[in-house]
């Protein structure tokens, strides 16, 4: 580094009172200690790659459970139709039951009297 | 070489392995496995249809008489059965008879993983069945017909068997009730549960069958089948049928055969005959019913008049044969058609044919029966019913048999062969001002519980004028003066005209021995009005049966029924 290219900060404050005051700032860089080398950012990547993968594959299992919950909700309908069958089949057996046995068509018909004799 | 050098040089092997790897499946072998990946993945389900109830009328609603029931088949995977003593107590108990398998059968083999055991199950046992939830026993759903007025007009509403080949309108109809089957292709998981990922997903709804609903009425039939029950329990009497229709529009209101049959268990009758509706497609000889048209015919053409006369000696000659009145005929001497029309005397009748020819039955007199039989009246063939029918035979004028004395018998309704459905609407064109109206038995499509009806047809063709037909009604009332007299509800109009047919023995000739009695009559107010119905009986036995004694106690039983259930006024 050269002299003749240094700045001073404290000289950069000049005359200004309240410049006098930032003189210290960034004057000491804090660097980690630790470091990620190669092989462990590999291994995170690998990681993330991992995570977005699971997520993508819990969603694909989230639709599917929605086929599920349908395929019951489906198999529910039926069988309620399957009863709503059975009840109609039952109610239209009644009412035949009940149409032959006391039908205003079998209490009103009466007997008539033999046909005439005619020759043809 | 560091290790860094050695992750990066592992890695780009790795990849490009895989990058090799991927490149040969997904581009060179793509076809391959795409197709692998789709069978794998891909199910195809058949999205049934449900076949189309079938409704009759009953007064202004319908009502079902053909429905579908889902029932259920049994089976047992032997080789997931945990406890096989619980499984065939519980079953036995909740099933009962309906398990046809033999235990030991199905525990033969343990290797077996599917093994029906009950059919037809219902909804409250395959309920009861679930609830005790018994390991190894599954059930697979179908659905099946159920007729739940059983007998009750079975040769109309018929069957249909797993071959497509039935009866009725089960039959006729099968296409507008069977629907049509939809398709879902998707992907499913290992338990067949379809599932809604994948781009190639196809989904073809199902199209349900219609729901027809018929023009019989539920009413009118029941009364037509217990007026029929009637006359069958008589000794001798084998089979009875009778067919009632509106002659104004040829809406058929009731159309019954007996014996009949249950559909439900078509596969138990002992004998087959009595899946025919006879009213289509027994053919036969109808014998002086056909007088009715022989009049009509010449009265239209200006032959004769109801009031013109002739001289009856009981039988006449015509060729070489000698045709004669039935036995016990009387009106000898001088009569008008009239009472010859009324006491049904074939010699009135051949003497018609006479009159249409100059005073012979030659080739003129024959086209002119012919062609009001056959063309007008459209006896011999096909009315154009929805259901089967057949066309009988009537013998044209132009083949060697069309010759003099067949057409005299033809007058009265032998030599030729016809059905119930041909008569019953010839005659209501007859009776209703000559409008020809082919038979129909639909009514129109249920929806939503409501009858969608169909446009009402027009008449197909004029068979006679107005004014034949009004004269034709009186004379028909009048063979109602004697044929039946009194027998009516007092108040109303009703005609009538019987017929008595001679049918063949084992030697191929005509015997009088065994007859098939037949009456066909129209019935309505007596203010001038056309008729609002017709009614046809047959009756058949192993006797000598006439039209007028045995056929005429059904006809006015269903008549006076039809009177009181029209709700048409009596007169004064």
């Amino acid at each position: 580094m050269s002299n003749a290219t240094f700045a001073s900060r404290r000289m950069s404050g000049g005359t200004n009172v309240s410049g006098a005051w930032g003189r210290n700032q960034n004057a000491v860089r804090h660097q980690p200690r630790v470091t990620l080398g190669p092989i462990s950012y590999t291994v995170t990547i690998v990681l993330l790659v991992l995570v977005v993968g699971l997520i993508y594959v819990a969603q694909g299992a989230k639709v599917t459970s929605y086929d599920h919950e349908a395929a019951v909700i489906d198999n529910e309908i039926a069988t309620l139709q399957a009863q709503r069958d059975a009840l109609a089949v039952e109610n239209a057996k009644i009412t035949a039951a009940a149409a032959t046995d006391s039908n205003e068509v079998a209490t009103t018909m009466v007997d008539t009297n033999t046909g005439n004799f005619v020759t043809e | 070489m560091n290790r860094v050098t050695i992750l990066k040089i592992g890695l780009i092997v790795a990849v490009a392995i895989i990058g090799v790897r991927l490149f040969q499946i997904q581009i060179i072998d793509h076809e391959k496995y795409a197709l692998a990946a789709e069978s794998e993945h891909t199910r195809k389900f058949e999205l049934l249809a449900e076949r189309g109830n079938i409704y009759m009328l009953d007064g202004d609603s319908v009502t079902p008489v053909v429905m579908n029931e889902t029932v259920w088949t049994v089976f047992v995977d032997p080789s997931y059965v945990g406890d096989k003593d619980k499984v065939q107590a519980e079953l036995t108990k909740i099933l009962g008879e309906k398990i046809f398998a033999k235990w030991d059968d199905v525990w033969s083999d343990l290797t077996k993983q599917y093994f029906e055991v009950a059919k037809n199950v219902s909804y409250d046992e395959i309920t009861a069945m679930k609830s005790v939830n018994l390991k190894g026993v599954g059930q697979k759903a179908s659905s099946r017909r159920v007729y739940p007025y059983g007998t009750f007009a079975s040769q109309v509403l018929g069957f249909i068997n797993a071959e497509g080949v039935g009866y009725g309108v089960e039959h006729a109809l099968r296409n507008e009730l069977a629907g049509t089957n939809g398709l879902l292709k998707t992907v499913a998981d290992v338990n067949n549960i379809p599932l809604t990922i994948g781009d190639s997903n196809v989904r073809v709804p199902a199209i349900d069958g219609k729901n027809i609903a018929l023009t019989i009425d539920e009413n009118i039939q029941r009364a037509t089948e217990k007026a029929l029950e009637k006359s069958l329990k008589k000794e001798d009497i084998s089979a009875v049928s009778a067919v009632v229709v509106n002659p104004n529009n040829g809406q058929v209101y009731a159309m019954a055969n007996l014996p009949g049959f249950d559909p439900e268990t078509y596969w138990k009758v002992s004998d087959p005959e009595v899946y025919k509706n006879r009213v289509l497609v027994d053919p036969y000889e109808a014998a002086s019913v056909c007088k009715t048209f022989t009049f009509a015919a010449a009265i239209e053409n200006g032959s004769i008049k109801p009031t013109d006369t002739y001289t009856n000696t009981g039988s006449t000659k015509v060729d070489d044969r000698t045709i004669q009145n039935a036995r016990y005929s009387t009106q000898f001497g001088n009569i008008t058609f009239q009472t010859a029309l009324s006491n049904s005397l074939n010699t009135g009748s051949v003497e018609v044919l006479r009159r249409m020819g100059g005073g012979q039955i030659n080739k003129s007199a024959r086209n002119l029966l012919y062609d009001a039989y056959y063309n007008r009246f459209g006896l011999g063939k096909t009315t154009g019913i929805e259901l089967y029918e057949v066309p009988g035979v009537v013998i044209s004028p132009d083949e060697v048999q069309g010759n003099a004395v067949r057409y005299a018998n033809m007058t009265f309704g032998q030599g030729m062969d016809i059905t119930m459905i041909q008569t019953i609407a010839a005659f209501s064109s007859v009776i209703n001002g000559g409008n020809y109206y082919t038979p129909t038995v639909i009514a129109g499509e249920v929806v939503q519980g409501k009858l969608v009806a169909n446009d009402t047809k027009p008449p197909t063709r004029q068979t006679i004028s107005s004014n034949t037909s009004a004269t034709m009604r009186d004379m028909l009332v009048g063979v109602r003066g004697v044929v039946g007299k009194g027998n009516d509800l007092p108040g109303y109009r009703v005609g009538v005209k019987s017929g008595t047919a001679e049918t063949y023995d084992e030697k191929g000739n005509y015997t009088s021995d065994r007859t098939i009695a037949s009456l066909i009559g129209f019935g309505g107010a007596d203010d001038g009005s056309l008729p609002d119905y017709v009614v046809m009986v047959r009756v058949e036995g192993d006797k000598l049966l006439w039209g007028s004694v045995d056929a005429e106690p059904i006809f006015t039983e269903i008549s006076n029924f039809m009177l009181g259930y029209l709700k048409i006024k009596p007169k004064g």
